[in-house]
Parts: C-alpha cells; sequence; structure tokens
C-alpha cells in the first residue's frame, strides 16, 4: 500500500494511509520542533496539556463522555525526540467507520476533536488553566524524576549526556525537572502559540475512509494561524568529543549498567545508513550478534549486551547488564568485536543472519498501524521519502566491504558505568 | 487432512481453526489475509507456580527449587548439536521466550520461511539437551538476570505485595528465583520437569497472520512424536482467606514511593485450581475500568488532590487458584491512596454502579478488544490464553458483549475484603 502526501498549507502535509484490513482508524499529528535547552520542557509538556481538555470539552467528564460516543476512542499526546528535534505527537485511535452502529463518520468526529484539541484548548482570561498546568507539570516532573527506577533507561540516558554535553541531542525530550516544576500557564501559552507557529507537521491518517474531510480540518486550523513560519530543524552530526570520556556514577543497585557510546560518523541523509543499520545489526542488534554470542553467551559476563544505532543523529549505543568485577572486562571484549568487525573477521553467515533479521523486521512494519505510524513520521523531516521496502532493499544490497568500512568509522567516545555504591571506583 | 474445526466470531468477523493432532498436541490456527507477518506459540501448561515434579516424569514426586520452570525455558533453547537462536537466525525469524506463573512459551514472528521456523520451533522444544556443561554455564547468566530484577523497584514492589497476601499458594514465589535456589538446578532435574510437563496433550501451538492450516498441519505430522495421554493436575491448595501482612515497606533508589494495594479474591482451590469463568473475567475487565480508568470519579479526585499522577492504574491479575486486584502507581502518600480506594469501593457497593458509566466502561473495554484483533500477535496470545483457562476463543468477547452491571456489582462485594489486602510500598532511600 502506498501513502499519499498532499501539502495543506506551509510547512504541513498529510499523509494518508487507506487500509481495510484494520478495525481501527488512526490519527496521528507530528509536531516538530528544534530541540533547544530554552523550550525543550515548555514544549514537552504540551501534548498532555493539550489531551487533557479543549474548549468544547472542557473537563474529563465530558471529554470522555464524548469519546465514549465515539466507541471508546482514546486520543494520547506523547513527547519524543528524533535527531535533534523535538516531536509532540497527538494521536487518536477509534473504530473504523464501518463498524459503527448507526453510520456514524467516528473518523472525521476524531480528526475534529484533535483540531479543537490543538487549536481550541481550554484556556481562560487568554492562558491555559492554572489548575491543569499544576497538574500536568507535577505529573511530568514525577515522570522525569521516575527515569531512575528504570535503571537501564537511566544509564542510557546518562550516558547520552556525557556523549553529547554540548549537543541539543543530550537534553534529552522532555528536559529537566526543576524547569518543568517552575513552568507557568502564560509560559506554556505561548509556547502553545509558538508551537503553532513554527512546528513542521505531518497529519498521517490511517483509515478506509473520510480523508478530504480530515484534511480539510488541519488545513483550516493551521490556514487561520497568524504568522504561521515553520522553523526547520537540524541535527548536528558533525560534533566529535576531543578525547574519551568516562564516567562511574554509584547507587545502591546490585548489577552495574555499562554503557558504551560511538560515533558512526553516518547519519541520515548519508549513502552508508544502510550499511551502519546493517553494520549494528551484526555487531549488537540480534540474538545471533557478536556482542551476544561472544560478550553473553560464550564468556557470560552479562544478562544483556546489545548495540543500537540512531541514524538521525548518527550514534551507536551499546548497552550491557555487568557485575562490576566484569566490568572491565566486558568492555575490552565489546571493543575487541567492533576490532573484529572492523578488520572483516566475521563470517558470512553472521553476515546473512543479521541482513534477513533486518529485512523481516521492514517487512512486518505494514501490519502494525503504530508501527507504520512511527515509520512515516519519523521521516518527515527528511529530504526523500522512503517505504519499508526500500529500505529492506537498500540492505539486502549491503555487501562485505560497506560493512566493514562502516565499522571502521566507529568511534567510541565515552563509557558510562553505573555501579554498586561502597565500592571503590578504578 | 485431518478435520479441523471452525471457530467463527459473528461479532468481528474473524475465523480460526482448531486441531488436537494425533500426537496429542491441541493446534489452533488464525489466518490473516493480506498480512506479511506470521506469529507462532509453543505453550506449555508448566510456570512457576508448579513446585514439584515427578521423577523421571513417572517416579515419585520431587520438589522443585523456585526458579526451575525459568530455568528449564533457558536451557531449552541448547539442542546437542547447536542453538536454536542459531538456527531461527540462519532464516531470518525472530525467536523469543518467556516463562510466566503458569506457563512456559516459545515463541517466534517471521515473515518469510514460517514453514522451516515452525520446525525449528516443534524441534527443539521436543528435543531435550542437558549436560553439567551447558546447565553450570547458564548459572551466571541467569544469576545476572536474578540481580538485574532485584535492581527493579516494579518487581521489588510487586513481589512484595504477592508476599504479602498469598500464605501457601506459590505465587509468592519469584518465577526467576534466587541466586541460592538455581544454585540446586541439575541436568536430572531438569529432564525430570521436561518430562512431567512437557507432554503433548499438556501443551498447545497457536499460529497466526500469514498462515494456512496445511502449512502447520504438514510440519506437525513431520515433527511431533505421539505421547502418552497424561495431563498433570494442579494440587488443591489450602490458601487462608486472611493476607500474610498488611503492609510492607522497604527502601530503594527510586524518586517517588511505589505502591501495589493488593487485595486477594476469594477462589475455590479445594478441588484443584482451575480458572474462573469468562462473564467473571470480563467483569472484573470492565471493573478495571470503573474503579481506575482514566474517566472514572476515583482518578480525577486523586489527581486534584495530587496523590497520584498518569502511572496510576486498577489491575486484575490471576491465574490458576490466584486473583489479585492490583490498585498501583507512583504517589507522596500511598496509605493515603490505599484509604481513597477503600472509600471508593465502599461508596460504589453502597449506591451501586452508574448504568451509564458501565455502559461506557463496557464499550471502551470491547473497542480495545476488537482493536486488538488486528495484530497477529495478540490474535495468538489471546489462542494460547483461552486454551488454558479453557475458554472458546472468542468467549471473552461474546462476555464482554453481553456483560450486564449486576455481574460487575457480585464482584465488587466479594473482591475487596481488608482483611485480604496487602499494601506494598517502595520509597526513596
Amino acid at each position: 500500500m502506498q501513502p499519499t502526501i498532499h501539502r495543506l498549507c506551509a510547512g504541513v502535509e498529510s499523509l494518508t494511509l487507506p487500509d481495510a484490513r484494520f478495525k481501527t482508524a488512526q490519527i496521528t499529528v507530528g509536531l516538530f520542533l528544534p530541540l533547544s535547552r530554552d523550550t525543550v520542557e515548555e514544549y514537552a509538556i504540551l501534548p498532555r496539556l493539550l489531551t487533557r481538555a479543549c474548549a468544547a470539552y472542557p473537563d474529563f467528564t465530558t471529554l470522555n463522555r464524548r469519546l465514549n460516543e465515539l466507541y471508546g476512542a482514546s486520543v494520547t499526546g506523547q513527547t519524543m525526540r528524533v535527531g535533534e528535534a523535538q516531536l509532540l505527537l497527538l494521536t487518536a485511535e477509534a473504530t473504523a467507520d464501518r463498524y459503527a452502529l448507526h453510520g456514524e463518520a467516528v473518523t472525521a468526529s476524531c480528526a475534529q476533536l484533535l483540531c479543537e484539541m490543538l487549536f481550541r484548548p481550554a484556556l481562560e482570561n487568554g492562558a491555559f488553566r492554572r489548575e491543569d498546568v499544576e497538574t500536568e507539570r507535577r505529573c511530568l516532573a514525577e515522570d522525569v524524576r521516575a527515569q531512575i527506577n528504570d535503571k537501564r533507561w537511566y544509564a542510557r540516558r546518562r550516558a547520552e549526556e556525557l556523549l553529547c554535553p554540548d549537543e541539543a541531542y543530550g537534553i534529552g525530550q522532555f528536559g529537566s525537572a526543576e524547569v518543568i516544576e517552575q513552568l507557568t500557564p502564560e509560559r506554556v501559552t505561548a509556547a502553545w502559540r509558538r508551537m503553532l507557529q513554527c512546528a513542521t507537521v505531518r497529519v498521517m491518517l490511517q483509515s478506509d475512509g473520510a480523508m478530504p474531510q480530515v484534511e480539510e480540518a488541519f488545513r483550516r486550523g493551521f490556514s487561520e494561524v497568524e504568522g504561521r513560519a515553520p522553523v526547520p530543524c537540524v541535527t548536528d552530526t558533525t560534533t566529535h568529543l576531543p578525547e574519551l570520556r568516562r564516567h562511574t556514577e554509584r547507587m545502591a543497585i546490585n548489577q552495574s549498567k555499562l554503557v558504551m557510546g560511538f560515533r558512526t560518523g553516518c547519519a541520515e541523509p548519508h549513502e552508508d545508513v544502510a550499511a551502519t543499520r546493517l553494520m549494528n545489526a551484526v555487531l549488537g542488534g540480534t540474538p545471533s550478534s557478536l556482542l551476544f554470542r561472544n560478550v553473553r553467551e560464550k564468556l557470560s559476563l552479562c544478562y544483556y549486551c546489545s548495540s543500537a544505532y540512531d541514524r538521525m543523529k548518527g550514534l551507536l549505543l551499546v548497552q550491557s547488564g555487568v557485575d562490576e568485577v566484569n566490568a572491565a572486562r566486558a568492555e575490552e571484549e565489546i571493543l575487541r568485536q567492533v576490532e573484529a568487525l572492523a578488520s572483516g573477521d566475521f563470517t558470512e553467515d553472521d553476515l546473512e543472519a543479521a541482513r534477513r533479521c533486518v529485512t523481516q523486521s521492514f517487512e512486518s512494519v505494514g501490519d502494525s498501524q503504530s508501527a507504520l505510524a512511527a515509520w512515516y513520521i519519523t521521516q518527515t523531516l527528511l529530504p526523500q521519502q522512503s517505504e519499508p521496502s526500500d529500505i529492506r532493499y537498500a540492505v539486502e544490497t549491503v555487501d562485505r566491504e560497506a560493512v566493514i568500512r562502516a565499522a571502521k568509522r566507529l568511534r567510541c567516545e565515552c563509557v558510562y558505568l553505573l555501579a554498586q555504591e561502597g565500592r571503590t571506583d578504578g | 487432512m485431518a478435520e479441523w474445526k471452525e471457530i467463527r466470531c459473528k461479532r468481528s468477523g474473524e475465523c480460526c481453526y482448531f486441531l488436537k493432532h494425533r500426537s496429542g498436541l491441541p493446534i489452533y490456527v488464525w489466518p490473516k489475509r493480506d498480512y506479511t507477518t506470521a506469529y507462532a506459540v509453543f505453550a506449555t501448561n508448566y510456570g512457576a507456580i508448579d513446585v514439584a515434579c515427578l521423577k523421571g516424569g513417572a517416579g515419585e514426586p520431587v520438589l522443585l527449587p523456585a526458579g526451575t520452570a525459568h530455568y528449564l525455558e533457558h536451557k531449552l533453547f541448547e539442542n546437542e548439536d547447536c542453538d536454536a537462536f542459531e538456527r531461527y537466525a540462519e532464516i531470518g525469524a525472530n525467536a523469543n521466550a518467556y516463562t510466566s506463573f503458569d506457563q512456559t512459551a516459545y515463541l517466534f514472528t517471521c515473515t518469510q520461511n514460517l514453514t522451516e521456523s515452525l520446525e525449528i520451533l516443534l524441534d527443539f522444544v521436543q528435543k531435550p539437551y542437558f549436560t553439567e556443561k551447558t546447565v553450570e554455564k547458564e548459572r551466571g547468566i541467569i544469576g545476572q538476570e536474578i540481580r538485574m530484577g532485584e535492581d527493579s523497584p516494579f518487581r521489588r514492589v510487586f513481589c512484595n505485595m504477592l508476599t504479602g497476601l498469598y500464605k501457601e499458594h506459590p505465587v509468592h514465589t519469584d518465577i526467576a528465583g534466587t541466586v541460592e535456589s538455581i544454585a540446586q538446578i541439575t541436568p536430572e532435574l531438569l529432564y525430570s520437569c521436561y518430562d512431567t510437563f512437557y507432554n503433548l496433550h499438556n501443551m498447545v501451538l497457536a499460529v497466526s497472520g500469514n498462515v494456512t492450516c496445511e502449512q502447520v498441519e504438514a510440519v506437525a505430522d513431520r515433527l511431533l512424536r505421539p505421547c502418552e495421554p497424561k495431563v498433570p493436575r494442579r494440587a488443591p491448595i489450602d490458601e487462608p482467606r486472611e493476607s500474610v501482612t498488611p503492609r510492607t515497606e522497604v527502601a530503594m533508589p527510586v524518586a517517588v514511593p511505589l505502591f501495589y494495594l493488593g487485595y486477594k479474591v476469594p477462589l475455590d482451590t479445594s478441588q484443584g485450581l482451575g480458572s474462573e469463568t469468562p462473564e467473571a473475567f470480563a467483569a472484573a475487565e470492565v471493573l478495571e475500568e470503573l474503579l481506575g480508568g482514566r474517566s472514572s470519579a476515583l482518578y480525577a479526585s486523586l489527581m486534584k488532590q495530587e496523590l497520584i499522577n498518569t502511572s496510576f492504574d486498577v489491575e486484575y491479575f490471576n491465574g490458576p487458584g490466584y486473583g489479585v486486584w492490583i490498585v498501583g502507581g507512583e504517589s507522596r502518600d500511598p496509605d493515603a491512596v490505599a484509604s481513597a480506594f477503600r472509600d471508593e469501593v465502599a461508596r460504589l457497593r453502597r449506591e451501586g454502579v452508574d448504568p451509564e458509566e458501565f455502559a461506557a466502561a463496557r464499550n471502551a473495554v470491547y473497542g480495545q478488544m476488537i482493536g486488538d484483533l488486528d495484530n497477529p500477535e495478540s490474535c495468538g496470545d489471546l489462542l494460547i490464553a483461552a486454551h488454558m483457562d479453557g475458554f472458546g476463543v472468542f468467549d471473552l468477547l461474546e462476555a464482554v458483549a453481553s456483560l450486564t452491571v449486576e455481574a460487575v456489582e457480585r464482584r465488587l462485594a466479594t473482591d475487596f475484603e481488608e482483611r485480604a489486602s496487602s499494601l506494598s510500598i517502595v520509597s526513596p532511600l
């Protein structure tokens, strides 16, 4: 199924993907803004604030009654990071029109509701209501503070900060809890207006009908925004740290987390992105990868050891859960595997197993609405749009030399260790 | 071809098929047109709550150290000649496995080579290979997994709640066990366990998505080895009505206190450990929404008082012989949340459930269940869950659609007794 892209107005496009297999219709609005220390918190709170009420449905009760009328539709708000852009996502999901008992236009009504939330929020004297802001900033700040509950996640975030001290990427998508707690209704309202003016927007529709009405609702909404001037989102992919940064943090835990941050020298729209993807899969992206087989299986140094490649920023992070006494050995072994990859010391089977794993993952994207939404929304800022099948083809045709070339570009720039309290460093 | 039984759901238009294979294995296939992915699960009705097996699969009962089912799951991936992960990798399938309280499941998704992937699945699960050396090697890996679990405040708050609720039922033991308990696991023990529980009559296979019955049957005919019809029965448990302790609190590196308030539900386990009815399940699903859903009165009120955040949830968690209501999340004052929850239950018992709110909650649950049918993985999991519970595939959907407010009120009346509750808290250091 090929999507259709329409330009609705400056910096706003719709992407429609009709699909009769799904019993649910999904509308996703992705708003991209440059990730910046000055604005990250005030933007991060907006998806929550906008989806909790709007002028037409100003409280929980009226909004939920409306959602129930729409066959138990749901509206969710999320904040994400794509390269060095902050992505604000509003998603509505509802039963497809053909399952409505009385022929109601559920999808179009959901789009209308999303427009109400986006363009006509519940304001009081021209600003978001104090009570709404206070609740949402408390919840967001608590979520940010709760990141420490998941040690794996926390360690990754800390490694990103260590690797990108002066780059927007290091901020993360939410910013700091302290700043969030200081947000005022006035500041958040100004951020909302600026978001409508400056964001690059993609509205994605997955439904078996109602496309023109939905497009028209968003076109009208954005056309009426005064002073609309989309600001480009640019990701810095060239910065390097002058030397390797190391940091050990101690906490009352049982298992240490080792995270090694690499620059790949290859980010979108670089021609070697497919090769770097495949290289990552050979290294640590699958259960048959070099890291899994050697660091975990052969040496039993850890419970997990895997790598992940962020093609938007060009970073590759290797993450491992180890006993602290084994951390140095695990680090050594991880570097040895990177070295092996760069010197071509891997088998044809390693390469082909990784290739099959990556290509199959692209084949299954089309079976899930949320995977499709993630796929197409993420590409909003790229100069060239691709289908999952394009990437599959690109990965299928990457040769061994290109994988070696991608591995040779890897440069380890930080080593972060979250370790047990009560032991001494080094 | 053998005769497959068609199972059709009028409400959703979905259709799947069942075959009791001549080997003894129950097989379900749910073909989904125009999908690329196929998903397969091969599961045995054996999990962490099964604390004894028969020596050699037929002799006297042997007590199992905590974590045995999970250990066995890890080890089964390794056959004499190679590792199942490597075999899957050769054809590009994405494989995994899990052990829960009451089952162990081996699964994969693939977009090509379904036949070969199924062959691997049915082959390695039927070929246990445990030696001193391979069992020893796994101890380090699982030890690390256990330590990782010990660092998770979510796991701690959950386990402490179960320990606070259950005295006799083994649901209070950790699925992965402890470093000490897994030290006792030997190859002989794993073989005895395997022979007791990995009998095809005690197992089930479900395949959904891009698949046909013919494909599955052909592989099953080739690879399944008929076995004696022996199905281990879960023995009765005499679980007291009262909880073990009303409150536990431990400190860990967390930012905001985490809490789980648990209520042990009265289930008759004197004749063995069975399941609840689809209607009782459906009532629980809807009651979750009414008590703690985003549009519930309690959620709004606790939010306003700044006692909860968006992590708040009310959930019914159950399995053979156990059923627990969990009210959980993060709060600066978990005791105040617990008290507000008690008041809300009392209010609903007194005033009854509002019919309009009931209808809205039921619709929301129903809509979610219909939406899940779009996903081959949810379909496969639904087949396994329904089979293990002894339901028809679409019974739960049907029970939700025809649920009455009285069924919900019945649960409300019986399920929340203070003497059977336990509040577990993980507070900041």
